[in-house]
């Protein structure tokens, strides 16, 4: 009971921490210069290195959702309603959790190693010595890139998964596409869309604040120390970050729903 | 301007093992001093401290502005104006040698517009003889030249106040002269002081105003190099003198 007690203490204290940081960040970051450079800089370097994998993804769990929906609905004679089904599920809840999950183990992994590796070699010193706020410098433009970039590659997820629904659903299985199309507009609503979006704006800012907090506290891990350290929290980082977005889209949904 | 920094009775210590155990030192305008002594005296943590990146335990380091009058005002570190050359040089890898030394330029608290960055930038480098290195990035020199790098990025800022920690790691001795020859010369071209980590006995003595042995957490010798012939105990003085350890003592 002590050592459970224990456990939740210092998971609060840690999210506690971490949203202090993200907090931080957000304000620190301007008190920099070249603002703008620096988000559209970190964007690409977000969102680009995973437009291809989250479009591959978006398409394959499109292609497996038609198949799927198709053989349930088919049971039950409802196989017209597939649009719906494969719409409203990519869209309201596969659509941000996959994508963040995607962009964690792509982009949070690497920014998480980058910033420890700059902790390191006393980089992030460096830049305290010379007068600059280090975390709105290192974490704030990526805070910021990630309110960016989740939503835009949520919204390509969505919108390949719909036509990896419509290909394995009606191409490969004979539906009839005009059904499909006009079940997928009919259904989804702006709530839905909204509700999609507001998932991916937290996603983003939570699991990239977690990886830039990993990475920037990455020197204080008491167990592993220098480049172990930093894969460590490297792993911590999408892990964590991993926890948090199934966590989190369950809550956001209940809020929602 | 003149100033002087002052620290007394500086701690620090990392859990149970303390480092610093009351360290008094004074600083004063355009002079060097040595700091020597053992791996693992605490000479890096004491110039963490002064730079304001550790958090000392106890002690002071109060900063004093010197009035023409002999008036002496308190000012912080950072209104001296200083910097940091770190031991590993700690350049930005995904920088290029001129981003490098522009950084506390065009990011830091007192940022210039892009064409008088560029200006003195190239002015520095131009002077450092780092010209032809200056859109490569720190993985495609050599250390010499990330050494040189990382001199120029201590003295964009024209500071009156750099703090060296081990300048010379790792330099061949043909090289570490040229860094000493460096400080030595711009100290003069710059006007500033500077508190300079090595382990380079006697080597270091060439250029420093001032010498102190750090050790046990305190300084033990501080003074003028000329001024170790004076030490009565054999083993203190054969250490300053050639850094070598033949006693226990040490």
């Amino acid at each position: 009971m002590k050592s459970l007690l224990k456990i939740l203490a210092n998971f609060v204290r840690e999210l506690g921490a971490i949203l202090l940081f993200i907090i931080r960040s957000l304000f620190a970051f301007w008190t920099c210069n070249n603002r703008f450079n620096k988000i559209i800089q970190s964007t690409l370097e977000i969102g680009y290195r995973c437009v291809f994998i989250v479009l591959i993804i978006g398409l394959f769990t499109g292609m497996v959702m038609g198949l799927q929906m198709y053989y349930t609905l088919i049971k039950f004679g409802a196989d017209a309603a597939l649009g719906t089904a494969v719409s409203l599920s990519l869209i309201r809840e596969l659509g941000p959790v996959l994508t963040a999950l995607m962009i964690v183990g792509q982009s949070g992994s690497a920014l998480c190693s980058e910033i420890g590796i700059q902790r390191n070699g006393e980089q992030v010193d460096a830049l305290k010595t010379m007068g600059i706020d280090s975390i709105g410098f290192l974490a704030g433009p990526r805070l910021y890139a990630g309110l960016i970039s989740f939503p835009i590659l949520t919204a390509f997820f969505d919108l390949i998964g719909l036509f990896g629904g419509y290909f394995s659903g009606c191409v490969l299985m004979g539906l009839d596409g005009d059904i499909y199309w006009k079940k997928v507009f009919h259904s989804v609503h702006f709530v839905d869309v909204y509700g999609g979006f507001i998932k991916a704006l937290c996603f983003g800012i939570f699991t990239i604040g977690i990886c830039t907090y990993e990475g920037y506290y990455s020197h204080l891990n008491s167990s592993y120390k220098g480049i172990q350290g930093v894969t460590q929290a490297a792993t911590k980082a999408v892990v964590k970050s991993s926890v948090f977005v199934l966590i989190f889209d369950y809550l956001i949904t209940s809020f929602l729903l | 301007m003149n100033f002087q920094i002052n620290i007394q009775g500086l701690s620090k210590r990392f859990g149970d093992n303390v480092v610093l155990d009351g360290v008094d030192l004074q600083i004063t305008s355009e002079t060097i001093t040595a700091v020597i002594g053992k791996s693992g005296t605490g000479k890096s943590v004491m110039l963490k401290l002064i730079a304001g990146i550790l958090e000392k335990n106890s002690g002071t380091i109060e900063c004093l502005k010197i009035s023409e009058s002999g008036e002496s005002i308190p000012i912080s570190i950072e209104e001296i104006g200083f910097s940091y050359m770190f031991q590993n040089n700690a350049l930005f890898d995904s920088m290029t040698a001129f981003e490098n030394v522009a950084l506390p330029l065009v990011e830091g608290n007192n940022a210039l517009p892009k064409l008088k960055v560029k200006e003195k930038v190239d002015h520095l480098l131009e002077q450092l003889d780092l010209v032809s290195s200056s859109d490569r990035y720190p993985g495609e020199l050599s250390g010499g030249m990330n050494k040189r790098i990382a001199f120029a990025r201590a003295l964009i800022t024209e500071p009156k106040v750099v703090l060296f920690d081990e300048p010379t790691t790792g330099l061949d001795p043909e090289r570490k002269f040229t860094v000493f020859d460096m400080i030595k010369k711009y100290r003069k071209q710059f006007g500033f002081s500077a508190l300079l980590v090595s382990h380079d006995i006697p080597d270091v003595y060439e250029i420093a105003d001032s010498v102190a042995w750090l050790d046990k957490g305190k300084i033990q010798f501080f003074g003028k190099p000329e001024n170790i012939d004076l030490i009565s105990e054999v083993s203190i003085k054969e250490y300053l003198k050639t850094g070598r350890i033949s006693s226990n003592h040490l």
